[in-house]
């Protein structure tokens, strides 16, 4: 085994060493997407607000399903789907921007020496502020419905749990990309399987109890069963904290740890 | 000090059936692959201020051993040692984003070369104004030509003000104009002490800028070492290969003899250097001696010599004959020695072959010839063509 190039610290290092970079590269990714079109980053908030709507009509007018508030704090079924729905979006475009974040700069890695460990960490930031941003909106209409409480500053350590959860993947995902780019498309299943095996549109007393225990221990699970007892129930469940702490930090050990070992590939494969 | 110490480079492409095969590779370490040696042995150094030529056929791994110099690919095996910040224009549009403005690529370019904002805002101006893009520097990158974006990329790369400068093969696409002003660029990089390495199929350019030059073939360094001398190998060869069948009869060393012995036989045919020994290299302008060695198989002989200098293609390019210069005939009795003698030698670099031939006193019959193996003559002139020739300008100065 050699452990030369396996540094731990060194995405961390990267990041703050090369601020600057992350920073141009996250307007890239953000503008990028946008640039051309006549609204521009506008489109960001546009977006979100009209999901929050068509979701609020929908559930609140027509399929009028309803949730226990003894088990979710709230008996209005759109604010349990989006309080699980926004953290979710905010995992999955992490991970879809970033597992081609190798293979669509291909022209920049191969031409220009920069630190790689930047791609999939701006591709993960990226998602963060996009999908945070519609979160924040509907932060703001949960304000206004009367829902907050001073426990909601905890959000930022849950934020930042999933954010090293969904870094370490990332690594892992796009360098898995470079080799095999069969990874995008196998991502997509992958996660619409992810997406239905957890329980943002359902609450999981729905779920029957053969299948509960799996359901509540999926990664993806915890997270936004601590999402919705802050955002929702002003509590939190200090086990499942530590318990995705935990997680985090395994899925970003092995994600850098198989990034390192590859990316001196990269330049031959790409 | 050495500023760039590459030790025994070795690029090794790994072809794998699967391309999984790879990813499994990676992980277990177990070979899954077949190798593809693309270079090897490569060894050089190079001092501040020095420019370094990379020249070879298409395929010889320039374009690996400047990716490998730049950073951008791993050695196989062997050491690299770089001192100072290293800026690489490799290929065209390096790191641009077509969608985004000339400007914004100037940012996100530079950054990603490791320079923030503000360092960025005080050369801003600089790389427009050197690129000449006027007010496409607003326009989205994918309305450029091609042109355009090398432009850009050159003043880029130059403008960051980087120790060490790689530039492969970029030039080609820019017009004359701006081909002339890259050069003056790096000709005062040169002169302000930076280090180049340059790769280009323009034998001018790298004649013009560098002083080393390196001959990739196959991989392989064939030569390296002084740019004229590696540039006029590398022609001759070109030539060799252009021309296989004419040169197979040509550069046969066994002169043409009949069953009877000539009168004359030429024993020997030396081309002496400067030093009056023997040499394979001839610097231009140099002194040139052609030492004859003659035999006489009878008792004497009246006749005249000639030497001429012919290309390996069969091509004469220049003959004297003693009787042309007024010369009595020789009269050839045992064993003489005669020379030649160029005092400044004009050749442009190329392999040229020496052919001497003794003629009767009325020159219409060769009695004996000889051709000596190719030297190479090494240019010491920018200037074009196959020979120096003295002259003088006249120019038409400006009317007040």
């Amino acid at each position: 085994m050699r452990l030369a190039h396996f540094a731990i610290h060194r995405p961390i290092f990267t990041a703050i060493r090369h601020g600057h970079l992350l920073k141009e590269f996250l307007v890239r990714d953000i503008k990028g997407r946008f640039a051309g079109s006549m609204a521009g980053t506008l489109w960001t908030i546009i977006t979100p607000a009209a999901n929050i709507l068509v979701f609020i009509f929908i559930f609140s007018l027509v399929l009028r399903i309803k949730v226990t508030a003894g088990e979710t704090g709230t008996d209005r079924f759109v604010l349990f789907f989006l309080s699980g729905m926004f953290p979710w979006m905010m995992f999955s475009d992490a991970l879809m921007r970033s597992v081609g974040s190798l293979v669509d700069n291909s022209n920049l890695i191969t031409r220009v020496v920069f630190p790689v460990d930047l791609l999939p960490l701006s591709a993960v930031l990226s998602a963060t502020i996009v999908n945070g941003i519609g979160l924040g909106l509907f932060l703001a209409y949960l304000v206004v419905e009367g829902f907050f409480h001073p426990s909601w500053f905890l959000l930022i350590l849950i934020m930042a749990a999933q954010f090293v959860f969904a870094w370490g993947l990332a690594c892992a995902l796009s360098a898995g990309c470079v080799f095999l780019r069969d990874t995008r498309e196998m991502l997509g299943i992958v996660l619409m399987v992810w997406f239905y095996a957890t329980p943002v549109i359902y609450p999981l007393s729905m779920v029957p109890k053969s299948f509960r225990a799996v359901i509540a221990h999926n990664p993806m699970g915890m997270f936004i069963t601590l999402y919705r007892d802050v955002l929702l129930r002003h509590h939190i469940h200090m086990g499942l904290l530590v318990w995705t702490c935990a997680l985090s930090v395994i899925s970003y050990i092995v994600g850098v740890w198989f990034f390192s070992r590859s990316r001196s590939a990269f330049g031959d494969v790409l | 000090m050495y500023q760039v110490i590459a030790e025994n480079l070795e690029k090794e492409y790994r072809i794998y059936a699967r391309p999984v095969d790879r990813l499994i590779e990676a992980i277990i370490r177990r070979p899954r692959h077949v190798a593809l040696k693309v270079l090897r042995g490569v060894s050089f150094s190079l001092a501040k201020g020095e420019c370094l030529g990379v020249i070879g056929d298409n395929g010889a791994g320039k374009s690996t051993l400047l990716k490998i110099l730049a950073g951008t690919l791993t050695p196989s095996t062997g050491t690299l040692h770089i001192e100072g910040r290293v800026s690489a224009l490799l290929e065209l549009g390096a790191g641009f984003h077509p969608e985004f403005t000339g400007l914004q690529n100037i940012y996100l370019n530079a950054s990603l070369q490791g320079f923030d904002a503000s360092e960025i805002k005080d050369r801003e101006g600089a790389i427009i104004e050197f690129a000449e893009l006027g007010d496409f520097i607003h326009r989205p990158i994918k309305t450029y030509s091609s042109g355009m974006v090398m432009r850009l990329a050159f003043s880029i790369a130059t403008t960051v003000d980087p120790d060490i400068l790689i530039v492969d093969e970029a030039l080609a696409v820019g017009d004359q104009h701006f081909q002339q002003k890259c050069v003056g660029r790096m000709t005062s990089f040169k002169e302000a002490g930076k280090t180049i390495i340059f790769c280009s199929h323009s034998m001018y350019l790298v004649g013009e800028l560098c002083d080393k030059s390196i001959w990739l073939d196959n991989g392989v360094v064939r030569l390296q070492g002084d740019t004229s001398r590696v540039i006029a190998e590398y022609l001759a060869d070109l030539e060799k290969r252009s021309n296989p069948a004419r040169q197979e009869s040509t550069s046969s060393n066994q002169p043409p003899r009949g069953s009877v012995a000539p009168e004359v036989v030429i024993e020997k045919v030396e081309v002496l250097g400067e030093q009056g020994l023997p040499v394979q290299y001839l610097e231009q302008f140099s002194r040139v001696e052609v030492k004859i060695t003659t035999r006489c198989t009878g008792t004497s002989f009246k006749g005249h010599l000639g030497v001429g200098l012919v290309r390996p293609d069969g091509e004469l390019v220049f003959a004297s004959i003693t009787k042309h210069m007024g010369l009595e005939p020789i009269t050839f009795t045992g064993t003489q020695s005669a020379r030649f003698i160029i005092p400044s030698m004009p050749l442009a670099s190329g392999t040229y072959q020496v052919r001497v031939l003794v003629a009767d006193e009325h020159t219409l019959r060769a009695v004996d010839e000889l051709t000596t193996v190719p030297f190479i003559a090494v240019g010491k002139r920018p200037e074009l063509g196959s020979m120096w020739i003295d002259h003088e300008w006249e120019t038409p100065r400006a009317s007040l």
